[in-house]
């Protein structure tokens, strides 16, 4: 299993990364195309591709969903950065409608540190709140990648979700 | 890591243990713990609490990830092709389109890229694209914005860079200069040149208005926007044999009749263009803007017959003095605005001569045509002539239609305008000879096969049947046929009430149009019922003009029945709405007019004199000469 820190040096993270985004264009380019997209559905698509190995390398289901699961979390703590810095340089744009973007719904570079450490204290956990969170994967498609049962994995959730409960209200 | 840190993962492990666990064990645990450990104990405690409560971090994250990935997806590239996109220039139709420069810096170049909105893409739009594009290459004129570079983006979806015009539109550019009526004459030659040029590549515009015109510093002006251009087929022995037009997505005001009724479309159509664009700069209003605001109100009284001289209107602001449009430049719009294509200056360099002709004083080459431009007051209100111009207010009218659905989303709109294109095949297929079982029709025949479509068909919305049968309605009342127009009208109320909420403007309106035909047909009682229903359906609130309509229904159902006072009551309450709103003179002016008519009618002829005089002082002052 790739770890996280690992992955973003993976040629394959890029790859995933790059493939995802150009499915959601292709998705939102798409005639009448809904105002969000089924980011899930996307990831298996990517998979489907990727993984057979129209890249040249084979990677294993579960480390691609690791890959993906972590691309997207970067993603997405990258533009909460990006929103709250022009915020403090108190930016006025005006936005075209397909620009107008939603606040994020809970203090995502906070999540993403006690992410880190829930990381550093319980390295499993972590990776089942990226799965679940950033990937929107099933409790048993975790059970599937990670080969346990999805009993456990729902268990292994509730407590990683207390953990960054506590720690986003410490 | 301090010590709050290196309890986690003792923490985790009760936690985990404990959570499904049964009651008895867990308050045993617990009830251990917080002897020995109470610091530790309090704080599983709240972990407990915590997951019977608290936020679901897994749904908000992925909402707003959807949400995010979705906006963040529809957005331009930074970079497409050689070009970094600097801003949006404007958005319409089908395109969206960009100032870009260079990126590679190699030199400095900017650019207007356009792109098919990521919302319009459909087969039909890439192929209007490429078409737009093809033409565009085609033309290499000083008048006309140059095609640059093109190419396919990342994803696969075409594009294409123009030159890019640093200019104000037309119109904008006459009013800020204050120029003269001979230099915006000139200007105007500008334009037919350049469009004369194009006729001469087998290119015909077809959508030719002012905004489509940008002046640059050196008042050179620029025409753009080829969205909807034909190409005439290039074996035809003369460029002025027509093409046929698909898209009719034109715009009321400057789309010639035949253009309209989806006729076969020619050079002749953006003479009629160039006619319309020289009236708007020179009188400061469109043709046919004086009979009504409305796409609506425009296309009835295109329907009726050619415009009235230019000069014989109010000079609105921004345009030159009256006097200076007598003779000429009154004769070569209306040459180039003949209803009749044929009747109309052969081509856009035919035009420009004439043009050139009058700066320089000598003689035109047009006619004075005895039997249209001046007879237009004679011809009979309730009489469309030509079957093809009533059909052409139907076109003109969904035309608008179809571009107020710029501002719906985008599934909505693409249902009401494939609803109004099916609506409008519909009457076209029945005006085809071939169909209509080898008897001509005529334009009631076209108006009740509109009628009995929009009754039935378009199911799918209800917005866009409600709009289509208020199209219907009036088309009937221009007909003077009042009971049909009821009919319609009461329909489209019906519908109308079940869709909107009382005092909706659409179902305000719709019961103003059926009072009014109530009215024509003296059902007074029904007619003012309505009328009054409309006003307290706008309560206090509303629009004021919605409202000062009713108030002129209310007065002229009243006139009608021969109740003068109530009639005079209904237009003083009708100026005191206009004058509260500091609504413009023309509509202030039509009240006082319709004041003075009820009193008059009432022998208070001093009352009634001064109300016509403060009508035409209103006229007067609208015009600033």
């Amino acid at each position: 299993m790739t770890t996280p820190q690992a992955a973003s040096h993976d040629p394959l993270y890029a790859a995933a990364y790059a493939e995802l985004h150009r499915l959601a264009r292709r998705e939102r380019r798409r005639a009448n195309a809904p105002a969000t997209i089924n980011t899930t559905a996307l990831v298996h698509e990517a998979w489907f591709k990727l993984g057979r190995g129209d890249l040249g390398t084979r990677v294993a289901r579960s480390d691609f969903l690791a890959i993906a699961a972590h691309a997207m979390r970067q993603g997405l703590v990258d533009h909460a950065r990006r929103m709250n810095a022009d915020k403090r340089r108190h930016v006025t744009v005006t936005l075209g409608e397909a620009e107008r973007e939603p606040a994020a719904p809970v203090a995502m570079l906070e999540l993403d540190d006690a992410l880190r450490r829930l990381e550093g204290t319980d390295a499993r956990l972590a990776r089942i709140v990226e799965l679940h969170v950033f990937c929107g994967l099933e409790f048993r498609e975790i059970a599937e990648a990670e080969g346990i049962s999805e009993r456990s994995v729902f268990r292994l959730w509730r407590s990683a979700r207390v953990f960054l409960l506590d720690e986003l209200a410490a | 890591m301090n010590a709050r840190d290196a309890d986690w993962p003792r923490l985790l492990e009760l936690f985990g243990r404990l959570v499904d666990a049964p009651v008895d064990e867990r308050e045993n645990a617990l009830g251990e713990l917080v002897a020995g450990e109470p610091a530790l104990h309090a704080r599983l405690v709240r972990l407990l609490a915590l997951d019977a409560s608290g936020s679901d971090l897994a749904a908000e994250v992925s909402a707003w990830r959807d949400t995010l990935i979705a906006s963040d997806a529809a957005k331009v590239p930074a970079r497409i092709g050689a070009w970094r996109i600097v801003r949006e220039l404007g958005s319409g139709g089908m395109g969206r389109v960009h100032l870009a420069e260079r990126a590679d810096g190699a030199y400095e170049q900017q650019v207007a890229l356009k792109l098919i909105r990521a919302d319009a893409i459909t087969p039909a739009a890439l192929a209007r694209f490429a078409a737009e594009r093809r033409i565009l290459a085609r033309l290499d004129h000083p008048g006309i914005a140059a095609l640059v570079d093109g190419g396919v983006d990342d994803e696969g979806q075409p594009w294409f860079a123009m030159q890019y015009v640093d200019g104000r539109p037309l119109p904008q550019h006459c009013v800020e200069r204050n120029l003269d009526a001979a230099a915006r004459v000139r200007l105007m030659i500008g334009v037919c040149d350049a469009v004369a040029y194009a006729h001469r590549q087998l290119v015909v515009h077809c959508d030719l208005k002012p905004s489509n015109v940008l002046v640059d510093e050196r008042s050179q002006p620029r025409l753009l926007d080829f969205g909807i251009a034909r190409l005439l087929a290039a074996n035809d022995s003369d460029a002025s044999v027509a093409t046929q037009t698909q898209a009719r997505v034109m715009t009321p005001g400057y789309a010639a009749p035949e253009q309209l009724v989806g006729e076969t479309v020619g050079v002749a159509a953006d003479v009629y263009a160039l006619g319309a664009m020289l009236h708007e700069l020179l009188a400061g209003r469109r043709p046919y803007a004086d009979d009504g605001e409305t796409p609506a109100a425009i296309a009835l009284a295109q329907a009726r017959g050619e415009p009235p001289p230019m000069s014989h209107g109010p000079t609105r602001a921004g345009g030159v003095p009256a006097i200076r449009l007598r003779g000429d430049l009154d004769l070569i719009v209306a040459t180039a605005l003949r209803h009749d294509p044929e009747r109309r200056y052969l081509g856009a360099d035919a035009l420009a001569d004439d043009l050139r002709r009058h700066l320089d004083g000598r003689p035109l080459l047009a006619q004075r045509d005895r039997r249209g431009v001046r007879l237009r007051k004679f011809v009979s209100r309730h009489r469309v002539a030509v079957p093809a111009v009533a059909l052409a207010a139907i076109a003109l009218v969904a035309t608008a239609v179809y571009a107020s659905l710029q501002s719906l989303d985008a599934r909505h709109q693409a249902q009401r305008a494939e609803s109004v294109r099916a609506f409008l095949l519909g009457l076209f297929e029945q005006a085809d000879p071939d169909r209509g079982g080898g008897r001509s029709l005529s334009a009631r025949d076209l108006i009740d096969a509109g009628a009995r479509r929009v009754r039935h068909d378009l199911g799918g919305d209800p917005d866009t049947r409600i709009e289509l049968l208020g199209v219907v309605g009036n088309l009937y009342a221009s007909l003077g046929d009042s009971a049909a127009a009821a009919d319609v009208h009461a329909t489209r109320l019906a519908a109308a009430q079940r869709q909107y909420p009382t005092g909706d403007p659409r179902e305000v309106r719709a019961r103003i149009d059926l009072a009014q035909a109530e009215s024509e047909r003296d059902h007074f009682e029904r007619a003012r019922e309505l009328a009054d229903g409309a006003l307290a359906a706008l309560g206090n609130g509303g629009e004021a003009m919605l409202r000062a309509d009713a108030l002129a229904t209310l007065g002229a159902i009243e006139k009608r029945a021969g109740r003068y006072d109530a009639a005079i009551d209904g237009q003083r309450r009708r100026i005191a709405v206009l004058r509260q709103t500091h609504a413009d003179g023309i509509a202030l002016a039509a009240a006082y007019d319709d004041l003075g008519v009820a009193q008059h009618a009432l022998a208070r002829y001093d009352e009634s004199a001064r109300n016509y005089a403060e009508a035409l002082r209103l006229v007067e002052s609208e015009a600033p000469f």
